[in-house]
């Protein structure tokens, strides 16, 4: 996978998890729980462009 | 219309697709599950139970499929998978539906404790498995109109798919607008022609169409 794109996914998971955690406010473990589900999507999504 | 009850006859194609769809129904254990535990040992309990599941199955998956994009293929699993109804072992070729399947109702599930109420993950979750799993086993042994803009779809499958969703939304929440609304949502996505894999596209759709009904419309009690 090229770097540029590899960094892109990389940025938005790590982005995307730290607005999971942000939004769970009163609940950290659940805002845990779905910045790893929400992380784990988007490197999903990068293999499946890679493949 | 191929013979559906003798299975031994059907080509093998025909059997896989069977065995394919049969495994994506199994995934309403998710949602009994959700469901029956849910008030044995309460909702977050349960939950964390779900997702930890998820999250390792992913997780394991992806390692598998590495080790087969590698030429080191762990065949017990190969047979597995095959026997689940996965076209494994055609072509070296990854497939991620269980994945995005399990990772989508996951996210729906969190979602819902989030916002406190679980309906979210029943309508949803009934959505891609009973209706994706019913349209597709009927539409594929059954359908005879073809669906103008996704000929690949058919009409019979269509309705089978919105019945088995609706039903299923509403033994579940009880709610019968609620189900409704998903269950149209849900067969909407499903006969858009996309290349998208649809275990992703209904759940998250059918989520974010109640989402927006609970905001907006107060359908929600």
């Amino acid at each position: 996978m090229r770097r540029p794109l590899k960094t892109v996914l990389l940025g938005l998971s790590c982005g995307l998890a730290a607005l999971a955690y942000l939004t769970g406010g009163s609940q950290p473990n659940l805002a845990i729980l779905l910045a790893l589900n929400l992380s784990a999507m988007v490197l999903l999504a990068a293999a499946s462009l890679q493949s | 219309m191929k013979p559906i009850l003798k299975v031994k006859q059907l080509e093998e194609a025909d059997r896989l697709l069977l065995r394919r769809k049969l495994s994506h129904l199994a995934g309403l254990t998710y949602l009994l599950l959700l469901f029956h535990a849910s008030s044995l040992y309460g909702v977050w309990k349960v939950s964390l139970a779900l997702t930890s599941f998820v999250l390792s199955a992913s997780a394991f998956y992806t390692a598998y499929e590495i080790l087969k994009v590698e030429g080191k293929p762990l065949r017990r699993l190969q047979r597995l998978w095959r026997l689940l109804g996965s076209p494994e072992g055609e072509t070296v070729q990854e497939y991620w539906n269980a994945c995005w399947f399990g990772l989508s109702i996951t996210l729906t599930l969190l979602i819902s404790l989030l916002l406190g109420d679980l309906s979210l993950t029943y309508i949803a979750g009934s959505a891609v498995i009973l209706g994706d799993g019913f349209s597709g086993l009927t539409g594929y042994f059954l359908g005879k109109h073809k669906i103008t803009f996704n000929p690949s779809k058919t009409l019979e499958g269509a309705v089978a798919g919105f019945l088995a969703a609706f039903l299923g939304g509403f033994l579940f929440t009880g709610n019968p607008m609620l189900s409704l609304l998903g269950a149209l949502t849900g067969s909407a996505v499903e006969l858009y022609p996309s290349k998208l894999p649809d275990n992703l596209t209904i759940t998250l759709t059918v989520t974010l169409i109640l989402l927006l009904a609970k905001i907006l419309g107060g359908i929600f009690p």
